[in-house]
C-alpha cells in the first residue's frame, strides 16, 4: 500500500495493488499464531488486526480507482489531475458483502466552506 | 548489520524467567524497537513488548537495556552492534511484569491520578473568549510538559524501590506542571497534598530519573521546584522540609552545617535526646565538630551574600532552582551548525539561569558584604 497507494496514485499501480491484496488475502487464510498464551498475546492481536487491514486496503483501492479525479490526499497526476465536483463531490461509502467491498456514494452536506483549489 | 541481544523472557502464568539470546540482520539505522520487531517477526512470535508510534512521542516502549531505562524507539543499535557488545534487554523496574518486556502500568497511573493531573482554573464556565496564556508563562513549565508518561523515570527511582507508595518522579513532575501553570487556582492545595508522606520530601535526590528521562523532563528538578514553592507558602512541617530549612539557616549563620543542632531542629528535642549516645560516639571519633564554641567558617560572609543575592533577585521558590543542563544537551542534534551547541533547545529565557557573579553588574552592587 505504501508503494502503490500513497498520495499520488496511478491506474496501473492501483490495479496491481488489487492483485497484491488478493494474494495476501489468500495467504491470510493460513495465518499462524505462534503465541498460544493467554497473557498479553500481541501475536494474536496483530494477526486479527492484519485481517482487518487487508479488508480495509481492498475498500480503499476500490474507492481510489473509482474516484476519477484529484482531491486532497487522493492525487491522480497522470490521468485525472483536476478536481471534478460534477461527478465526485460525494462521499465514498463502502459496505462489506460476502463477495467483498461494495462501493456506493452519498451526497455531501455543504455548510460554510466550499471546496477550493490549493494555491500555495 | 548483525545485531545480537539477550532478552529476559517472563512467563507470568508459569512464573518462569529465562534469558534468551537472539540475533537479527537489521539495517544500520535500526533502533532497538526495530530489532525487537525483527525478532518477533522472524525468530519468536511469542515475544511480548509494547509499542505504538515508533518516534518517541507515545511513551509505550519503555524498557531496560543493560539495566538502564530507555525508549526502545530512541535507542539506535549501530554502535552497540559494531562494538560486539550483546546488550541485555529487560522489563522496566518498579512495576510488576505482565509478560516479557511488558509491565503493568496501573501503579504508575494510580500515582498520576493522585496528583490531580488536570487544570483547576477556578471557574466552571470558561466564557465565550479564549483565555490566552503568554509564552513566558508557559515556558516556566515547558520541561514538565514534555513528559510522555513512558515510566522510564519511575523504573529507575531508588526511593520507590524502598517505598512503593512514593508518588515518584513522573507524578510529581506532573504536579509541578500544574503548580507552575499560571491559570491554576489550586496551587496551595496541591503543594499541601504533595508535601504529605510519600510526597516531595521522600525523594532521595539520586538524580536517576533526571539522568534517564528520554525526553528531558528533569523530574528531580521539578521535585526541587515543588519543595521550594512549598517552602515559600510556608508548608514546611515535613521532616524533609525542616531538614532542608535548617541547612539554609546553618549555612547562612556560620557557613557550616551544624550537625549537633540539625537533629533537634529537624526531628524535635525529644527524639534527638535518644540520639545523644550516638552523637557522643561521633564526637569521640572526630566525625562531628564539638558544638561549643560554634564553628564559624572563615568566609561566612560569602555564604550570607549568596543568601542575600537569591533574596534580592526574587529567586525564591521554583525560580531559585538551578537546573542541570545534561538532559538538555542530550536533546541537541545539530552540533555542526554554528552556535547550535550553545543555543538552548527551548529558546532564550526559558529557564532560570545559574548564578554567575562575573556576568552581572547588578548583582555585584546588590550584595553588600560579599567582598568583606
Amino acid at each position: 500500500m505504501l508503494e502503490n497507494f500513497g498520495v499520488f496514485r496511478y491506474p496501473d499501480r492501483m490495479e496491481h495493488q488489487l492483485e497484491v491484496i488478493a494474494g495476501l488475502r489468500e495467504r491470510y487464510e493460513n495465518v499462524v499464531v505462534e503465541d498460544k498464551g493467554a497473557v498479553f498475546n500481541t501475536d494474536l492481536t496483530q494477526a486479527i488486526e492484519l485481517g482487518y487491514m487487508l479488508d480495509l486496503a481492498w475498500c480503499m483501492v476500490q474507492a481510489g480507482l473509482a474516484r476519477e479525479e484529484s482531491r486532497g490526499a487522493h492525487s491522480r497526476p497522470s490521468d485525472f489531475p483536476e478536481r471534478d465536483d460534477e461527478r465526485f463531490l460525494r462521499h465514498s461509502i463502502t459496505r462489506w458483502t460476502d463477495d467483498g467491498p461494495e462501493l456506493s456514494s452519498e451526497e455531501v452536506r455543504m455548510t460554510r466552506w466550499q471546496p477550493e483549489v490549493r494555491t500555495y | 548489520m548483525k545485531v545480537a541481544m539477550k532478552i529476559w523472557r517472563y512467563d507470568a502464568v508459569a512464573g518462569e524467567r529465562a534469558l534468551r539470546e537472539y540475533e537479527v540482520d537489521a539495517p544500520e539505522e535500526a533502533t532497538l524497537l526495530d530489532c525487537l520487531d525483527l525478532v518477533k517477526d522472524q525468530l519468536d512470535g511469542t515475544l511480548a513488548y509494547r509499542k505504538s508510534c515508533r518516534m518517541m512521542i507515545c511513551g509505550s516502549c519503555g524498557m531496560r537495556m543493560d539495566g538502564a531505562a530507555v525508549l526502545a524507539c530512541k535507542t539506535r543499535m549501530y554502535e552497540i552492534a559494531q562494538s560486539g557488545h550483546v546488550p541485555v534487554i529487560s522489563a522496566m523496574g518498579n512495576l510488576p511484569i505482565v509478560k516479557d518486556l511488558v509491565v503493568d502500568m496501573e501503579p504508575f497511573w494510580r500515582k498520576i491520578r493522585a496528583v490531580t493531573p488536570w487544570l483547576e482554573p477556578g471557574y466552571s464556565d470558561p466564557g465565550e473568549r479564549e483565555n490566552v496564556v503568554s509564552q513566558a508563562e508557559m515556558d516556566v513549565i515547558h520541561k514538565e510538559s514534555l513528559c510522555i508518561m513512558c515510566g522510564c523515570c519511575v523504573s529507575e527511582c531508588n526511593s520507590m524501590e524502598a517505598d512503593p507508595d512514593f508518588l515518584g518522579p513522573a507524578a510529581l513532575a506532573k504536579g509541578m506542571r500544574f503548580v507552575g501553570d499560571a491559570r491554576d487556582q489550586a496551587r496551595v492545595e496541591r503543594l499541601q497534598a504533595y508535601s504529605e508522606a510519600h510526597g516531595i520530601w521522600d525523594c532521595t535526590r539520586c538524580y536517576f530519573c533526571q539522568e534517564r528521562c528520554p525526553k528531558g523532563v528533569d523530574p528531580r528538578d521539578a521535585i526541587a521546584k515543588l519543595g521550594a514553592e512549598a517552602m515559600r507558602e510556608g508548608i514546611d512541617s515535613d521532616l524533609g522540609a525542616r531538614h532542608a530549612k535548617w541547612f539554609v539557616t546553618s549555612a547562612k549563620t556560620t557557613g557550616w552545617l551544624r550537625e549537633t543542632e540539625l537533629v533537634p531542629k529537624t526531628q524535635g528535642v525529644v527524639k534527638s535526646l535518644k540520639e545523644i549516645g550516638f552523637a557522643m560516639s561521633l564526637l569521640r571519633h572526630g566525625k562531628v565538630p564539638p558544638p561549643i564554641p560554634p564553628h564559624v567558617a572563615k568566609h561566612v560572609d560569602e555564604a550570607r551574600a549568596l543568601y542575600d543575592l537569591v533574596k534580592h533577585d526574587g529567586r525564591e521558590g521554583a525560580d531559585g532552582i538551578v537546573q542541570i543542563e545534561k538532559p538538555l544537551s542530550r536533546l541537541e542534534h545539530g552540533e555542526g551548525e554554528d552556535g547550535a551547541a550553545e543555543r538552548g533547545p527551548y529558546g532564550p529565557g526559558s529557564f532560570a539561569k545559574p548564578y554567575l557573579p562575573e556576568l552581572s553588574d547588578e548583582s555585584e552592587s546588590s550584595s553588600e558584604g560579599r567582598h568583606a
